[in-house]
């Protein structure tokens, strides 16, 4: 047997140094890209709840009036994606409703989640709202922005359902079979990006499901942090944006209540939103109009000048509808700091139910997105969930209930209807957020 | 390193160029030594030349700036960013600065009396860069001549990216010293001396040491280390398919010395090129750094048109190549081979490769025009013999050309003083000049539209904390929808004001000779007034906003701390 000569050796060492500098070069390239995966959403969507409520802004006999005209009677026609998910959001998923006509918060939420019921209603022609797997990695899309069997703006399908608590594992049944909603989850984080045209129901979505998660990597290479998000939702003119730029506030109003949980904003950021709420509130508050409402100027003039003036396609009562129901329901989640005068409040709210109980038939289904929006601030701030506000008064109504020894208010009194406690009627979930945060309004006065 | 052959005017010519050993030391030789031939003054007038167009070469008005800010910056700081600096809408994507040491060097020039440090600094640096690969050149083929005309091929065949002045030129430094020390050492196939193939090389440890050195400076300076990498990788290789097809063994070959030596050589590049603040991580992010998919728009990143600035020398180069080839007696190596296929493919991918084919093609077509020069004898033939006769004369003749070049470029005005010249001769015609005083007169509040191009200088050489969408530096940064929304609203495309409100832009600086469509764009709308237009640039701000029904005049409360006005209600 001969001796190995040294260059055999000296090979060896080649190879080795070559094949670890390789191996090594192929873990850290992994390594690399395992810090760009994207998070994992939590199972159960965590609630952002009402922060104040004042039952004396508005009477519970007008409310239920008010809610009555808002119940989803959609049943047995072809109904709008946009009115499903509204109404969806409004009314909840355990809602029922006593009319025939209207559909229970549990269909609605199966036409958005079961392409069965889709079908049935829009008919096979139709394309389909589901769209599985587009990656082939068994994700899932929802058909947006093509028209009333779509979803009307990004993510705002996905919103809807966390708000309504929709779990990830929720069977999602598709034209090609069943998939779980995280599906849907990951493929809206998958095609996320900080500049996307419409950002505000991704961070609903993201508030919802992912509170434990501080940062991810987005497709784009750039580390989404919740600061980075509050920048961004801050960065555009006030009334840029869908709804006169209301659910960037909204969403904003949410961020901070969620960092009231888990602080993942900086403290310089979080202050840069309080500051930039109530700025928001003072614009609202210098540009009411003597009536109540507002419309798509209540910014008023910025640092880059006044917004462009413009009258939305329904035209200018229902500008001012969409504009002050989308104002009074962010103020539902403002910190305290950020919440007008009892009078200004009082203003609108008095507006805003006149013109929802003026409104005819045909305004109330051409306009029924945004007065989904505008009912769910009335209920809010009387202290109820809708589905719980309609039906209690219902019940209240029938049995001409009357609790003894709660104490007036001046819109019950003026109502006629039947006075309430701050608390007494208020639902579990809405009581337990106001105790936590110990901001409910009412006691605060 | 070996010397050029010096002669007496008595002597009789030899051979163009060729190299002899080093003098014996003798008076004679001693005496001789430092004489010159016509044909290596006229090589020395050529390179004067050459430094004088470059030290002339107006400054371009694109990433250079962008450099020498980030230089700036890391120089304030003390420390590499870790996001862009200059690019906010870049926030939260890591850079990893493949030219730190570059921009440091760059950012030092420029805090010279006047910017015209950095033109004397890229000069510099092309002159010494031509002055190495001819070397290079010479060595392998073994005729000066020879050398300083593969020099002069390379320049002509990258001639769209002579005036490069960006942290790539120090890359093509190191390149030609890459090239020079592998010719040196016999890595690449061995050289040639007098004609004949001189056996092994400079392979030393001091060999070994260099490359390391090398590619540690390298790596630091700019990312184009990585053709370095790939130039050993081949070399190694085709030195061991050499090996294989001569002995037939496998085992023999990786055994094999000069084997062995080309991997040392590798993996001690390899090596040095981790010695970077990110280590290993710069090797693994400059590989894939050209399949990013925001260079898809850039133009240096296309692939070969034919009928192109690139196309047309790259067609020459390869009948050039077909020729010589063709006409030459001496063994193409599979090294040789390896290498023109790869940096072929490279450019054809990316048609920027040029830069770092051309010095290639220049050493491996080095002596076989040699051999084909001596074959055909063409000096003798074309009685050019005089070109090579020595003397001191000479000597002094060039040392006068490289003073009159030294007094007639502008490097010589801190020694010799002078006024500077003008900026409009300093910077490229193309630079904003005017644009940007106005800005320094107006600055604009929020983020500013401008090409990318200009936006480096913009950021450099304009108002304080002036905010851009985009610049050459972050175009690998930019989100992917930023990129996008760049992109359509440089052509003007269709809805390029919501993409301007996406951003809250109110100010854009256009180019007039490469956005014309955006000129018209914005002359036209009724959004936008144009104020500020040369021939160079346009400048549009958003015009007043008219009053909504609301009509309400409130200040930010976050700016202004104070409580908002009631308003006028209707």
């Amino acid at each position: 047997m001969s001796r190995p000569r040294p260059g055999h050796f000296l090979a060896l060492c080649h190879v080795a140094i070559v094949v670890t500098g390789l191996a090594y070069g192929a873990w850290r390239l992994e390594e690399l890209q395992a810090s760009q995966r994207l998070p994992t959403p939590q199972r159960e969507p965590r609630p952002i709840v009402a922060r104040h409520h004042d039952p004396s802004l508005i009477a519970r006999e007008r409310l239920r009036r008010i809610l009555a005209r808002l119940q989803p009677r959609f049943a047995g026609r072809r109904p709008k994606i946009n009115h499903i998910d509204h109404a969806l959001r409004m009314w909840g998923a355990e809602a029922t409703f006593d009319e025939p006509d209207c559909l229970s918060g549990a269909e609605l939420r199966a036409l958005l989640l079961d392409h069965r019921a889709f079908a049935e209603a829009w008919g096979p022609t139709t394309k389909p709202f589901l769209i599985p797997d587009t990656t082939g990695r068994g994700d899932l899309d929802f058909r947006t922005r093509g028209g009333p069997a779509t979803a009307s703006h990004v993510d705002h399908t996905l919103a809807c359902l966390a708000e309504v608590g929709t779990p990830t594992d929720f069977p999602v049944q598709t034209p090609r079979g069943e998939l779980p909603l995280q599906a849907a989850i990951e493929h809206a984080l998958t095609g996320f990006s900080l500049n996307q045209e419409e950002y505000e129901w991704s961070t609903l979505v993201w508030l919802h499901y992912l509170p434990h998660v501080r940062e991810w990597v987005s497709h784009e290479g750039q580390r989404i942090t919740w600061d980075r998000l509050a920048d961004r939702l801050m960065r555009q003119r006030l009334s840029q944006g869908v709804c006169f730029g209301q659910h960037r506030l909204m969403s904003l109003a949410a961020l901070l209540q969620r960092d009231d949980d888990v602080r993942y904003l900086s403290p310089g950021m979080r202050a840069r939103i309080v500051d930039h709420l109530r700025d928001a509130t003072a614009r609202l508050e210098a540009t009411q109009h003597a009536e109540g409402y507002w419309d798509g100027g209540w910014p008023g003039v910025e640092w880059d000048g006044s917004p462009l003036q413009s009258t939305g396609p329904l035209g200018v009562r229902a500008d001012r509808i969409l504009s002050t129901g989308h104002v009074l329901e962010w103020w539902l989640y403002a910190p305290a700091e950020a919440l007008p005068s009892e009078t200004v409040l009082r203003r609108a709210t008095d507006w805003l139910a006149d013109e929802l109980e003026q409104l005819t038939e045909d305004e109330t289904r051409r306009y029924y997105p945004f007065l989904t929006h505008a009912g769910r601030a009335l209920a809010l701030w009387h202290g109820q969930e809708p589905h719980r506000a309609l039906r209690a008064e219902v019940s209240a109504n029938g049995a001409n209930h009357r609790e003894p020894g709660a104490p007036s208010t001046t819109a019950d009194s003026a109502d006629g209807g039947a006075p309430v406690s701050s608390t007494s009627e208020m639902d579990p979930e809405f009581d337990r957020g106001a105790d936590i945060l110990g901001k409910n309004r009412t006691n605060r006065r | 390193m070996s010397a050029i052959v010096e002669t007496t005017e008595t002597e009789p010519p030899r051979t163009s160029g060729q190299d002899v050993p080093a003098g014996t030391g003798s008076p004679a030789v001693c005496l001789s030594r430092g004489a010159l031939s016509i044909g290596q003054l006229l090589a020395v007038f050529g390179f004067c030349l050459l430094f004088l167009y470059h030290n002339y070469l107006p400054l371009f008005h694109s990433d250079l700036w962008g450099h020498v800010a980030y230089g700036d910056w890391i120089l304030t700081h003390g420390r590499l960013p870790d996001e862009d600096p200059f690019a906010e809408l870049a926030a939260g994507v890591p850079v990893i600065d493949t030219a730190w040491l570059s921009q440091v060097l760059l950012a030092l020039a420029g805090r010279g009396p006047d910017a015209e440090w950095l033109a004397h600094l890229f000069a510099l640096t092309v002159l010494v860069a031509s002055v190495v690969l001819a070397r290079a050149a010479c060595e392998r083929s073994g005729q000066w001549g020879v050398g300083v005309a593969c020099s002069a091929l390379a320049f002509g065949i990258a001639w769209s990216r002579h005036a490069v002045q960006r942290p790539e030129m120090f890359g093509q430094l190191c390149f030609a010293a890459l090239l020079w020390l592998v010719v040196r050492s016999g890595l690449m196939d061995g050289r040639v001396r007098g004609n004949q193939p001189v056996s092994g090389g400079e392979g030393g440890w001091l060999w070994h040491a260099a490359v390391f050195l090398l590619f540690m400076a390298w790596a630091n300076l700019h990312g184009s280390f990585i053709v370095g990498l790939a130039v050993l990788a081949v070399l190694a290789l085709g030195r061991a398919i050499d090996r294989l097809i001569a002995c037939r063994s496998l085992s023999a070959t990786v055994c094999h010395a000069e084997v062995q030596r080309g991997l040392t050589a590798l993996e001690l590049a390899v090596l040095g090129a981790c010695c970077n603040p990110y280590g290993f991580d710069l090797v693994l992010r400059t590989l894939v750094f050209p399949v990013h998919p925001n260079l898809a728009a850039v133009m240096e990143w296309f692939p070969l048109e034919m009928a192109s600035l690139e196309g047309i020398p790259m067609a020459l180069s390869w009948i050039l190549t077909t020729g010589v080839f063709r006409h030459s007696r001496r063994r193409v190596s599979p090294s040789e081979v390896g290498l023109l296929l790869l940096f072929n493919a490279a450019v054809c991918l990316r048609v920027r490769m040029i830069a770092w084919y051309a010095p290639v093609l220049a050493i491996v077509l080095a002596p076989h025009l040699a051999e084909i020069a001596a074959r055909f004898g063409l000096w003798e033939r074309c009685q050019w013999a005089w070109l090579v006769r020595k003397s001191h004369r000479l000597t002094l003749m060039a040392v006068l050309l490289v003073w009159m070049t030294f007094v007639f470029s502008p490097i010589s005005r801190p020694v010799l003083g002078g006024d500077p010249r003008p900026a409009t001769q300093v910077f490229s015609h193309q630079t904003p000049l005017g644009a940007t005083n106005w800005l320094l007169q107006h600055p604009p509040e929020g983020l500013v539209y401008a090409p990318q191009w200009w936006g480096d200088w913009l950021v450099w050489r304009g108002p304080q904390g002036l905010r851009v969408m985009a610049t050459t530096n972050v175009i690998h940064l930019l989100p992917s929808q930023v990129w996008q929304d760049y992109l359509a609203i440089a052509t003007a495309d269709r809805g390029w004001e919501d993409r301007l409100d996406r951003y809250r832009i109110n100010t854009v600086v256009v180019s007039r000779e490469l956005q014309s469509c955006l000129v018209r764009a914005v002359e036209q709308a009724t959004g936008w007034t144009v104020v500020y237009e040369d021939s160079v640039s346009v400048i549009a701000v958003r015009s007043t906003r008219p009053q909504t029904e609301s009509g309400n005049v409130t200040a930010p409360l976050a700016a202004s701390g104070t409580t908002a006005p009631e308003g006028n209600r209707p």
